[in-house]
């Protein structure tokens, strides 16, 4: 059994708890200024801590994106045998979900290269996507209809923020007063759906059916 | 310079000002027009004539291009008699035009924008010699002239430079989100990796635009020496304000940078997205597909949004909110009241402990008392033999001999400060048999 080597690294007593707590906390940790130091750790541990994660949590320390972009996070997934106990799980809020997929689209499908700044994302998210607006007023705002009135704007900038300081939490990205930037962990949106994604078709036809 | 005192406003609202300064678009643009020919050497002295000026006009009106057409030569005239106020210089004896430096101005500006050259050798240079001129400014006249005429000349010149490199940046941005946003479009990807590279690029020029820079450390340095030495407040002002314009100049090519930082990554992942068109229309359609099936749910006052069915949330873990830390408040427990020892007081030992400090003042004053006498004795004679003090001593105060070893010891000690010299004998000793003491012979001389 490996999953107790990383004790003996030179840099463990330092940084093992950080990184131990970061990972249980849901946080996502690349090779960012911030996070450097965390990432090397883990990369240098990896192995043992896989072993150590799976041996004693029932979950899995995994890694996605290359070179610059790689980053570590615990895949939690749907397995029932996690000795995570009920009460330190929880689920991201589904409004967040869809926040997080315009803020993708926004950016890496639409091409808003240019945007980092909160108020200006609130105001696209809220006003450019025309053909998009019914649902984002209706889940977003929780409005019935897609009025633009001051009291659903206000709802789904308030929902935009908080979704972004989540997102900020878990180490999607990074957050300066009303500036933001993805991290390429940003990425996982994509990545934790991609089975649903890849057969979006399908699922398509299914519901039409329901 | 006075600028306080003019009002620009107010000077370019009078009177038809601003239509002399700023002309009409087909006006502007005969001058351009104009302009442009000289650049190319049609009029090698500078010179052009009216017909020129027609030429011009006629070449901006599209309705000169109609065969129906006839110059408006009345139209064309009052233009040409309202140009003369700032942009056309009329030379009556040769009967030719020339531009009035307005015009060189007007043209040269626009061009320059447009054009944008980068050149941070340029500004280097300038910089170079702006610094020269500076060091070599002898009084507050020169000075003043520096910052007021080739400092202020300056400035346009490096703002031209960084607003260059920064619309080079706005432009390619829109360039990116119109070709991403015409998708049909198969060069996208040729499209992405240039104006990628065009990013390097900017990213290089604003290197070489801050290393241009480096000048203006030295022109600061010089400014701050000056400025001890000058008491003229205006001179002060201008100093001050020359230090805010290089500040912000430096601001502003490390906004660029920043710009660039968070661009450049963006780009890239975009190259890896633009190469999955197929992915992208999927996630698109994923998205459309929770925004429409996904159900608000009311629980109580809450609103809840459920996924469609099948599609789970986002699981995630969390500690407990904190990590529960039992800690032993310090108010909590107050401390108890501890018995405080009381000491009864021992008359005897009391009197017995001052006896012994008053007995050790006595033999101090006692041994004062000898000392003097000794050194009274030295006036008349000298020197003296301290054995007889000794025994004397021991004599009157009942033998004791704590006390006449004390004053030997005393005037061994305190001989320098009594100005004394001792003569110790090392061969014969006083003999007092009676009491079985024994000591050495010492003489006390006073030193001279």
């Amino acid at each position: 059994m490996n999953s107790l080597a990383f004790f003996k690294h030179s840099e463990a007593r330092e940084l093992f708890a950080k990184v131990d707590y970061a990972l249980k906390d849901g946080v996502h940790i690349q090779n960012s200024s911030q996070q450097a130091r965390l990432f090397r750790f883990i990369e240098e541990n990896e192995e043992s801590l896989k072993d150590f994660y799976e041996e004693f949590y029932g979950v899995y320390l995994e890694h996605s994106g290359e070179s610059i972009n790689k980053y570590f996070f615990i895949e939690f997934g749907n397995n029932t045998r996690g000795n995570i106990p009920q009460e330190h799980r929880y689920f991201l809020l589904n409004e967040y979900v869809i926040v997080a997929f315009m803020v993708y689209k926004i950016i890496y499908i639409d091409g808003y290269i240019d945007l980092s700044s909160i108020s200006k994302l609130q105001k696209i998210i809220r006003q450019d996507y025309e053909d998009l607006k019914p649902g984002l007023f209706r889940t977003l705002a929780k409005a019935k209809r897609e009025k633009t009135t001051k009291i659903n704007d206000e709802n789904i900038d308030k929902i935009v923020l908080d979704a972004l300081k989540e997102f900020a939490k878990i180490g999607w990205i990074t957050i300066d007063e009303d500036v933001f930037d993805p991290l390429p962990a940003f990425d996982r949106i994509a990545k934790i759906y991609s089975e649903y994604i890849n057969n979006v078709e399908d699922w398509l036809k299914g519901n039409n059916d329901l | 310079m006075d600028t306080t005192n003019f009002d620009f406003f107010s000077e370019i609202t009078k009177d038809d000002n601003y239509q002399l300064l700023y002309p009409q678009k087909e006006v502007g643009l005969a001058i351009v027009w104009l302009y442009q020919k000289s650049l190319e050497g049609a009029f090698p002295d500078m010179t052009f004539k009216e017909s020129d000026i027609l030429e011009a006009l006629d070449s901006v009106n599209p309705s000169s291009r109609k065969k129906t057409h006839r110059r408006p030569t009345e139209h064309y005239n009052s233009k040409i008699s309202s140009l003369q106020e700032y942009f056309l210089r009329y030379d009556e004896d040769k009967q030719v035009y020339r531009f009035k430096e307005y015009a060189n101005e007007f043209c040269r500006h626009a061009f320059d924008t447009l054009k944008s050259n980068f050149d941070p050798t340029q500004i280097e240079r300038i910089c170079k010699n702006l610094t020269r001129e500076l060091t070599e400014s002898k009084n507050e006249v020169e000075i003043k002239d520096w910052l007021t005429v080739s400092f202020e000349n300056f400035k346009p010149n490096l703002r031209q430079q960084i607003d260059f490199i920064e619309r080079q940046i706005d432009q390619s941005v829109l360039e990116l989100r119109q070709n991403i946003s015409n998708n049909e479009n198969a060069k996208i990807m040729e499209i992405l990796k240039e104006i990628d590279d065009r990013f390097d690029k900017i990213r290089n020029q604003n290197k070489e635009l801050r290393g241009a820079f480096r000048e203006f450390d030295i022109i600061k340095t010089h400014l701050d020496e000056q400025l001890i030495s000058i008491d003229d407040s205006q001179i002060g002002d201008l100093i001050y304000s020359a230090h805010l314009f290089l500040q912000e100049m430096k601001k502003l090519l490390s906004i660029v940078d920043s710009r660039l930082d968070r661009i450049q990554p963006k780009v890239k992942q975009l190259f890896s997205n633009l190469n999955k068109p197929l992915f992208n229309s999927k996630v698109e359609k994923f998205l459309r597909f929770l925004l429409d099936k996904s159900q608000v749910e009311s629980e109580k006052s809450k609103k809840l949004l459920n996924l469609p069915t099948d599609i789970p949330g986002i699981q995630t873990f969390r500690q407990t909110t904190k990590f529960t830390i039992i800690e032993r408040k310090k108010d909590l427990f107050p401390t108890k009241s501890r018995r405080r020892p009381r000491y009864v007081e021992n008359q005897q030992s009391k009197q017995k402990a001052f006896q012994i400090s008053r007995d050790q003042f006595i033999q101090q004053d006692t041994i004062d008392v000898w000392l003097r006498r000794i050194d009274g004795d030295l006036e008349k004679e000298s020197p003296v033999n301290f054995s007889g003090y000794f025994f004397e001593i021991l004599q009157s105060n009942k033998n004791d001999l704590n006390l006449a070893i004390e004053l030997a010891y005393r005037v061994i000690r305190g001989s320098k400060s009594y100005n004394w010299k001792l003569d110790i004998s090392t061969r014969d000793n006083e003999l007092n048999r009676e009491r079985n003491i024994e000591l050495r012979n010492m003489l006390i001389h006073r030193a001279s």
